[in-house]
């Protein structure tokens, strides 16, 4: 990198990170008001919210309900992808776009349609409704990106596990899925992200037992400002640290990002 | 060209995601459209629609919509690119470190980080209070759509980079390098090699950015006032406030339809740009 | 090679289908984990006031039935919504909604009107609190929306509103003044208070709207936007909830909170038994309205109640707004002119 980028990221570092910054500040306030600077330090907020459990069960509600909606959104995501870039059946571009279509309806006119559909075939305020809401808006990102990553990579070497007389199902573990596996994770930490802070489905569609943190940060919000709300949020960016931080030790963050070249790609 | 196993198998591999979104994505949506099409007698039709498209107002705040997704979509490739390109370049934990860097607006809910941006932009914020301690004049810089803009751009910027990044990441950087050795300027290594082999991450970011911003609402609500009004927020305010679902649906079925008309309109240019340099 | 890649990953399909069937038992479980909560499930406000709900409501319904009530935390409109759409088998069975939201309610007939032989503490809460609702919802407490100003700044906070409003168009507090907007939630009724002020004249109400913006730092929508610029300092003249306003003013000595003259409009939380649902809902609402319960939700969310039996302490008396200073908006004389009025808003004040 030259010296002008090396400057360049430092900058940026500093845009990216300022909301965050403030975040931590603030939940270490003292004072029973957001206010900036803090008149004091202190850790009684998230003493406050670690005790909470109308913070702590959804956050743990979250976590599921992302974690799940991710790996459902894969298993329908990864076979799409791998016959539209292996096979490109007619009308391939035609379907890819319409997989992606969610992506393009505001969430706020999705959720209310969803929940008078879901409640017509009895779904309603149920977590599988939940979770299906989740797997539709989280499918688009995990289908680009596993669609982007496979073009890229050389038929070629599928032929040749066959060729060398490897059965589908160990072609698929070996050779397939080690070449869309970038793709999977990025997507898959998108997908994460976004069901993890996904508002206005859930405000519809969750009911006491399934509620997300999203959604209960913003019923506390609604009447009360104090930094509590920093704190939860602290330690719900904890989590996600953490996690990327495994992620980069056992996987290496840099192979997130992969080659892609191949056209259909970016037909979204 | 083969039998029918062939088809078979594709189908089998696709009907899952394709059946699922039948069922939960159109399945609602037709609901929608059915909703946008009552009318307050109980009958059916576009009167809705006529409402929205038939209004000045309701014409310029759909312009403004599609405007606001433009900007933030542009600064946000403007500002993103040299970042994916830092990404691109370097190796290790420091690659492992920007990937984090860019992530992190995505780790803060929506509403505490348009919070935190109203704290740095604010009258007594951390902008001002700095111009304020050298004596220099403060500048409000809330309710409005640069507050609104640099919000959007901080959140979208993810979604840039990371697409960008794994284009880029394809590139052969003996192009590059031989270009350069071969006496070619840096920029016009840029113009030649570079920026067409990005293309396809540039038009994926492009297309996720401009359907993300233009849907948004929680941002556009809390940092801007009545001029920067957009169709979500409107939607927001016909679902909350008049409780008037079937505008709120037809305003819904206009963006959608917005949405995919310029991503479409954004797919040929990308594809003309290509066969360009093919 | 062309027919090998095509042909074999046709195998893989038989592998997939167990990992689908296996996913789908999953959610099987799921389905049975949500049918089996048989519990009632009512609707309460954030943070205090979800405590709130827990430590006075739910704990007397637990005591008389011995089951836990499920607690949600919804706004007005996603409570209507998800009742509309779930009207034989409801989702939420008693609710929470905004009073406009409560008529339309009960206009579409998604409520059982209140009924004194299934929840006997109704008898001691006054008609006022009913009437407009046709008993198909109860205010549960109310409160007004009054002025906070930063006693450093202003010295004389106007007595009244019409001198606040002609002070900020005449600019006397520069821009930092903060009114709520008509699209805020409850916007409409705070414009129908001022057409009271105003000869019943939306249009001159609407007029100084318009003549106050240019001095107005923002027309807020969201409470805790509001509450920040104001804590921030970014506004000396707030205008604002009652209880948050006393609060903050008993926290921070260089903010002041008052009713100006006439008194303020009442706003409200309705509560609301949901047709079709359990009749332990009745037990709930009972458990609600009872004077213990309401006693320790006013000490809590400091906010006046509405069963006539309680009786407040002083200190908690000196925060509350008084109902003689309230006035009860005519909701049925405005709330079908709602949506122009967002609309005239969204168009004029620009």
């Amino acid at each position: 990198m030259n010296r002008w980028l090396k400057a360049y990221i430092a900058l940026a570092a500093v845009f990216l990170l300022l909301p965050m910054a403030l975040v931590v500040v603030v939940s270490l306030s003292s004072a029973q008001f957001v206010i900036f600077p803090p008149p004091g330090f202190s850790l009684k907020w998230f003493a406050r919210v670690l005790q909470d459990t109308s913070f702590m069960r959804p956050l743990w509600n979250s976590i599921q309900l992302g974690l799940l909606s991710t790996i459902m959104a894969a298993m329908l995501a990864v076979p799409a992808a791998i016959v539209l870039v292996r096979r490109r059946p007619p009308g391939a571009e035609a379907i890819q776009t319409f997989l992606l279509s969610p992506l393009a309806l505001p969430s706020l006119v999705l959720a209310i349609a969803l929940l008078f559909f879901l409640s017509s075939i009895g779904l309603g305020n149920t977590y599988i409704g939940l979770l299906i809401g989740h797997v539709v808006i989280v499918l688009p990102y995990l289908l680009r990106t596993v669609l982007a990553v496979y073009s890229a990579s050389d038929p070629r070497i599928e032929e040749a596990a066959y060729t060398l007389g490897a059965n589908p199902w160990r072609a698929f573990w070996r050779v397939t899925l080690p070449a869309i596996r970038p793709g999977l994770f990025a997507g898959g930490m998108f997908a994460f992200l976004i069901s993890f802070d996904e508002v206005a489905v859930a405000l519809m569609l969750s009911n006491a037992s399934n509620m997300t943190l999203p959604v209960s940060i913003l019923g506390y919000l609604v009447n009360n400002y104090d930094p509590a709300v920093a704190a939860i949020s602290v330690i719900k960016m904890a989590i996600v640290v953490v996690v990327l931080i495994a992620v980069e030790k056992f996987y290496g963050l840099g192979s997130l990002t992969l080659p892609q070249r191949g056209g259909t790609a970016s037909h979204g | 060209m083969m039998p029918n196993r062939f088809r078979l198998s594709t189908l089998a591999f696709l009907a899952p995601a394709v059946i699922g979104l039948l069922v939960f994505f159109i399945g609602p949506l037709l609901l929608n459209v059915e909703v946008s099409l009552r009318e307050q007698g109980g009958g059916h039709g576009l009167a809705q629609y006529l409402r929205a498209l038939g209004d000045a107002y309701y014409v310029k705040v759909w312009l403004q919509t599609i405007v606001l997704a433009a900007c933030v979509t542009f600064f946000t490739l403007l500002f993103g690119y040299p970042f994916a390109f830092a990404i691109a370049r370097s190796r290790g934990p420091v690659k492992g470190f920007l990937i984090f860097l860019i992530v992190t607006p995505l780790l803060i809910n929506v509403v505490v980080r348009t919070f935190g941006w109203m704290v740095v932009l604010g009258r007594s914020g951390l902008i001002n209070g700095t111009l304020r301690a050298f004596d220099l004049p403060t500048i409000n810089m809330l309710g409005g759509w640069f507050a609104i803009g640099i919000t959007l751009v901080h959140v979208m910027l993810p979604f840039m980079v990371l697409s960008i990044a794994s284009a880029l990441e394809g590139i052969d950087q003996a192009l590059e390098q031989a270009a350069l050795t071969l006496g070619a300027k840096p920029a016009a290594a840029f113009r030649y090699i570079i920026w067409p082999l990005s293309l396809d991450g540039v038009i994926t970011g492009t297309l996720l950015v401009f359907s993300l911003s233009i849907g948004s609402f929680v941002t556009v609500m809390l940092m801007g006032n009545n001029r920067t009004m957009v169709l979500p927020v409107m939607v927001y305010q016909q679902l909350n406030l008049s409780s008037d679902w079937p505008f709120a649906a037809a305003l819904g079925m206009v963006l959608l339809v917005t949405v995919l008309v310029i991503s479409g309109i954004q797919l040929a240019i990308g594809r003309r740009l290509r066969r360009g340099q093919a | 090679m062309i027919l090998q890649s095509e042909i074999r990953p046709a195998r893989k399909r038989a592998r997939f289908l167990p990992a689908l069937a296996i996913a789908l038992g999953a959610l099987g479980l799921f389905a049975a984990h949500d049918a089996a909560a048989q519990k009632i499930t009512v609707v309460a406000s954030g943070g205090i006031w979800l405590e709130s709900a827990k430590q006075n409501f739910a704990a007397c319904y637990k005591e008389r039935t011995g089951s836990d009530p499920d607690i949600l935390v919804l706004n007005s409109g996603e409570v209507i919504n998800r009742i509309r759409a779930n009207k034989e088998n409801p989702s939420i069975h008693v609710a929470l909604l905004s009073e406009i939201d409560a008529i339309r309610a009960g206009r579409e007939g998604l409520l059982d009107k209140l009924d004194a032989s299934k929840a006997p503490n109704l008898k001691d809460v006054p008609e006022v609190f009913r009437k407009q609702w046709d008993d198909y919802a109860t205010i549960q407490n109310f409160g007004a929306m009054i002025v906070m100003y930063n006693k450093d700044k202003i010295k004389e906070p106007p007595k009244d509103w019409k001198t606040l409003i002609d002070n900020t168009i005449a600019g006397k507090y520069g821009n930092r003044v903060s009114f709520p907007a008509v699209t805020m939630a409850w916007g409409p009724q705070f414009t129908w208070f001022l057409t009271t002020l105003y000869n019943g004249s939306e249009d001159e109400v609407f007029a100084k709207y318009k003549a106050m913006a240019p001095n107005i730092a923002k027309y807020w929508v969201n409470p805790v936007d509001a509450i920040n610029m104001f804590a921030t300092k970014e506004v000396d003249i707030l205008v604002y909830w009652d209880g948050r306003a006393y609060d903050f003013a008993k926290q921070n000595a260089w903010a002041g909170a008052y009713i100006p003259d006439p008194g303020a409009f009442q706003s409200a939380a309705m509560l609301a038994k949901v047709k079709n649902a359990p009749e332990a809902s009745w037990q709930y609402i009972d458990c609600v309205l009872s004077p213990k319960a309401q006693l320790g939700h006013a000490s809590m969310i400091k906010y006046p109640v509405v069963n006539s039996k309680v009786v407040y302490p002083d200190d908690l008396k000196a925060v509350l707004t008084p109902l003689e200073k309230v006035r009860q908006p005519e909701f049925l004389k405005f709330m079908d002119k709602i949506p122009a009025w967002i609309e005239r808003w969204n168009k004029e004040i620009q």
